[in-house]
């Protein structure tokens, strides 16, 4: 039976070890070993952590963070590569997500953390056109648009270099997206010259140790200003030692997890403290779909989006999706076609039995509803893979996981977006299929409706370079308060890029996700 | 609109139904409850619209395999999908849902007639019977259960009953700590139960518990009216707890040293006992009486199982094995009871249960296994009584180390925590709490 680490320290705290308790879980053969914080083990490690930081990453080029991070996405993007053949053996049994899903949307998301981001995000200097109207960003293929009031655009304009001195970040992340989170957090932290610690999620503490092991492989010295740990979240004794010497705490996970260290942290600012709290809790999504584009290209990428991380990603559309009446594809026949590409596309990316019992649970209780005594209609699956269910009354109820896909008829899309003001509190990301024409203005709404993140359909689950998230920005909101709202559109032709994505997904239903030419885009 | 006409076979059924399954051979049986499910699956799905459509979806026509049980099951959130806040208003629409729930027809029109309670009262004088319960959220579960299906809930008890306990026909004084009438389904089962068993010997705390203040008090008030009634209801309810406490002392110095079937949710159990104790009261009843819990301590402290014993001999001096505890769940028929000679509760002969484990994979039913528990009851008519719950079971298919039952036997019950609390002695413990 081979040992896993469910941890990373920098090879300078190793000596820490001697001084922790460990448990141990088992997966498949494997014994992962698992520490057991208690409070003298995060002093020292968070001692260390700063420590490391000055002798290591605060004078060290950007190149050189960008190189090394470069050199872990190629890593990682090879199907050989030991850690990540051990990631795909271990995560499906510790998530229930296939392997194909991990590698479509999880690790092709990761192999975007290249020299190119990294450039782009440490020098990134947003244009204040940003607060008048969608501004294509330089070197991405984004426009940004933030909200703002006058102050908070001064507020914008004194930082627009990264002038604080961060010495720690801290990033407490989820597991319903399994890798790309905890990849994220490190990486940012070595962009911004702060260490890196990170809390696993309970359900898969496997991918950070070892994402954070590749790192090291590549920059000894980026290796020294990262910690991985897991410890019992809302633990004080634990927490108040790390937040208290964070610059930065960023919490991804449900809402009530996000505000309870909101809370923890505000606590402890009242008393002195600066820390920066960032806090992505729970989200829901959407996918609209113009009558320009109601055709069977986008009912193809809208199954990419529907099948995302199995709905459970916060972007993912699990409000439904929205059809205009007048396309070349009726409401109805684009939820057919839909069906008939989910069908395909889970051949190369395969559900598990989990999600599939969950989704019958849902749909026996929509099925035991008198509307489908008529007006409704069902796409199943010959395998078992989905449930298409085109429903004739519009409803917003987030229930759309497991690959359970509600698609609805509207008269316009406005009409959608104005009918989701309730939810404002909840709106993150809408996968889009529009022409070029309507971008802007349609956009423009949905920003003002407190959506944050537009994605041509077929992207929702894949996050690109240059986009806000939740309604804050990536690395900025280190820095600056949280009352500026940031939308994003994640291309600037979306006629293009919906012809160039459906190219891919014939690709992936053609030769499947491990194929080593499948682009990523 | 009814897809056929399969018949349901209630002679099959009633030879199911019977305590002398409980010591047969388990491959006998086994063979028996095959059968009787598999003509269940085929009757609920030629006559139930909501069934036929999820089992067709999963590529199920109406002839099954043993393989397939594990299929069948349906969510218990079925049993919660109408779409209204408020049945009684929206009569027509309600009545659409239980149409599409049910296997048998339901050929009235209800008017709704003012309140739930009387709304329910209004199916049930039409005989179809809607027991309730609740969860945290207040959104009321209700199965819909024909004369027949009701019929087979009493049986079903009544069959487990005599295979533990041995109960004389129309001699046995019943007290029970639930209400006269309620169409909360543990109340309901226990009156109909006791009535069956002994006709005019039962004795109930509670005169009434209607479905319109349950409802209230889990869900909480939505109108300045249902504040007021709240209020007073709040104020009101540990007065009627400790006048049911009084009522069923009294009761137990009546019959003292007499043999009594005494039943009740455990807050009461305990609640009646330490009354007893304190008051220094003499309520030792027959060594050969029986006391029964069901459910468990929703929304009040747990008391272990040694400290209720503890009570329970030193209160009404009766022998900690003739305490036993009853599992059931509103939509089953049935109840798993302790048996005397090793307190363990005993899966009955006519119910197939199947455990799924984290990956949601049926686990083969062998020795002493965990997981999340469904299970397949024929004798329902009216819904299919095939069903997925929200706890987790552990199971010991070899059956009990200490008595001659074959059945399997349960060793330890808790709730999944994706599933909201429930369970109709938490609804009791909420609505009476103050």
């Amino acid at each position: 039976m081979s040992q896993l680490k469910g941890y990373y320290l920098p090879k300078s705290l190793k000596s820490i070890e001697k001084e922790m308790d460990f448990s141990e879980k088992k997966v498949n053969g494997h014994k992962l070993i698992l520490p057991v914080i208690n409070q003298d083990n995060i002093k020292d490690i968070v001692t260390g952590l700063k420590e490391n930081r000055k002798k290591y990453l605060a004078d060290m080029p950007f190149s050189e963070i960008a190189r090394t991070y470069g050199e872990v996405s190629r890593t990682w993007s090879d199907n050989n590569y030991e850690k990540k053949k051990i990631a795909l053996e271990l995560l499906p049994l510790l998530t229930n997500l296939s392997p194909e899903l991990i590698e479509f949307y999880q690790f092709r998301s990761i192999y975007k953390i290249n020299e190119k981001t990294i450039n782009f995000l440490s020098n990134l200097n947003l244009p204040p056109e940003v607060f008048k109207n969608f501004t294509p960003i330089e070197g991405t293929n984004t426009f940004v648009r933030a909200y703002a009031g006058f102050r908070d655009k001064i507020a914008l304009k004194r930082i627009s270099q990264y002038t604080q001195e961060l010495e720690l970040v801290t990033y407490i992340t989820p597991s319903n997206v399994p890798g790309f989170i905890e990849s994220l957090g490190i990486f940012i932290a070595s962009i911004v010259k702060a260490s890196g610690l990170i809390k696993t999620p309970s359900v898969q503490p496997l991918f950070a140790p070892l994402y954070a092991e590749s790192v090291s492989e590549k920059s000894k010295e980026i290796g020294e200003t990262i910690a991985v740990v897991p410890w019992a979240g809302g633990d004080q004794s634990i927490e108040d030692v790390i937040f208290r010497n964070s610059n930065v705490v960023s919490v991804v996970s449900s809402t009530q997890t996000a505000m309870s260290v909101k809370n923890r942290v505000d606590e402890l600012n009242a008393g002195g403290n600066t820390i920066k709290g960032c806090y992505h809790g729970g989200k829901f999504g959407v996918e609209l779909i113009g009558r320009e584009m109601a055709n069977t290209d986008v009912a193809g990428l809208a199954a990419i989006d529907g099948i995302g991380y199995e709905g459970y990603m916060c972007g993912s559309p699990a409000f439904g999706f929205f059809v205009e009446e007048g396309g070349e594809l009726s409401p109805i026949e684009f939820a057919e076609a839909l069906a008939s590409e989910m069908e395909k596309i889970s051949r190369s990316i395969p559900q598990t039995n989990f999600f599939r019992k969950l989704r019958e649970v849902k749909i026996g209780e929509i099925l035991s509803r008198p509307e489908f005594d008529g007006g409704q209609k069902i796409f199943s699956s010959s395998e078992h893979n989905f449930a298409v269910i085109y429903e004739s009354n519009f409803n917003l109820n987030p229930i759309g996981q497991n690959r359970l896909i509600r698609v609805f008829g509207v008269k316009s899309l406005e009409d959608v977006i104005e009918r989701m003001k309730p939810w404002k509190d909840y709106l993150q990301t809408a996968g889009v299929a529009i022409g070029n024409n309507r971008l802007q203005k349609l956009s423009e709404l949905m920003g003002k409706t407190g959506f944050s993140n537009i994605r041509v359909a077929g992207t929702v689950a894949l996050p690109r370079l240059g986009e806000a998230w939740d309604g804050n920005y990536p690395v900025y909101e280190f820095f600056i308060p949280d009352k500026i709202h940031w939308t994003s559109i994640n291309a600037i032709d979306f006629e293009n890029e919906i012809k160039e994505l459906t190219k891919i997904k014939n690709e992936v239903i053609k030769g499947g996700v491990f194929n080593p030419s499948l682009k990523v885009r | 609109m009814y897809y056929g006409d399969i018949m349901f076979d209630t002679e099959l059924i009633e030879k199911l139904v019977s305590s002398q399954n409980y010591f047969k051979k388990k491959e006998d049986v086994q063979k028996l409850r095959h059968k009787a499910i598999k003509m269940s699956h085929k009757y609920h799905f030629e006559n139930n619209k909501f069934y036929h459509d999820y089992c067709k979806l999963k590529g199920l026509n109406g002839d099954i395999k043993s393989e397939d049980f594990h299929k069948i099951v349906i969510p218990d959130g079925v049993f919660k999908s109408y779409q209204m806040e408020s049945p009684e208003k929206s009569p027509q629409e309600f009545k659409k849902w239980i149409d599409r729930i049910s296997s048998v027809p339901i050929d009235f029109t209800p008017k709704g007639m003012g309140s739930l309670e009387s709304f329910l009262q209004e199916f049930y004088s039409n005989g179809m019977l809607l027991g309730f319960s609740s969860g945290t959220s207040g959104k009321l579960t209700f199965l819909p259960r024909d004369e027949f299906t009701q019929s087979m809930l009493i049986r079903s008890y009544t069959e487990a009953i005599d295979a533990t306990l041995k109960l004389e026909k129309g001699k046995e004084i019943f007290i029970l700590g639930i209400p006269k009438k309620t169409f909360l389904q543990v109340g309901f089962n226990g009156k109909v139960v006791a009535d069956s068993i002994s006709p005019g010997n039962v004795f109930h705390a509670f005169e009434e518990l209607k479905a319109d203040i349950i409802r209230l008090r889990m869900r909480g008030p939505r109108s300045s009216k249902e504040k007021v009634m709240n209020y007073f209801i709040k104020k009101m309810l540990p007065r009627i707890e400790n006048n049911a406490i009084k009522n069923i002392v009294s009761k137990l110095e009546e019959n003292r040293g007499k043999r009594i079937v005494f039943m009740g949710p455990p807050f009461l159990i305990i609640g009646t006992a330490n009354y007893v104790l304190e008051h220094g009261i003499n309520a030792k009843i027959g060594e050969d009486s029986f006391l029964a819990s069901t459910g468990g301590f929703k929304g009040r402290s747990i008391v272990s199982r040694d400290k209720m014993n503890e009570l329970i001999e030193e209160a009404f001096g009766l022998d900690s094995r003739r305490y036993i505890d009853l599992y059931g769940m509103t939509e089953s028929n049935s109840i798993m009871i302790d048996c005397l000679e090793d307190n363990n509760k005993h899966v009955p002969p006519w119910m197939e249960v199947i455990l799924f484990d984290e990956h949601m994979e049926p686990i083969p039913q062998e020795g002493k296994v965990i997981g999340n528990y469904a299970f397949l009851e024929p004798s329902s008519k009216s819904f299919p009584g095939f069903i997925t719950t929200g706890d987790k079971l552990k199971v010991d298919y070899d059956g009990c180390p200490g008595c001659n039952k074959t059945t399997p036997i349960l060793l330890s019950i808790e709730r999944l925590p994706r599933i909201e609390s429930r369970g109709c002695s938490g609804v009791l413990a909420k609505t009476v709490a103050g």
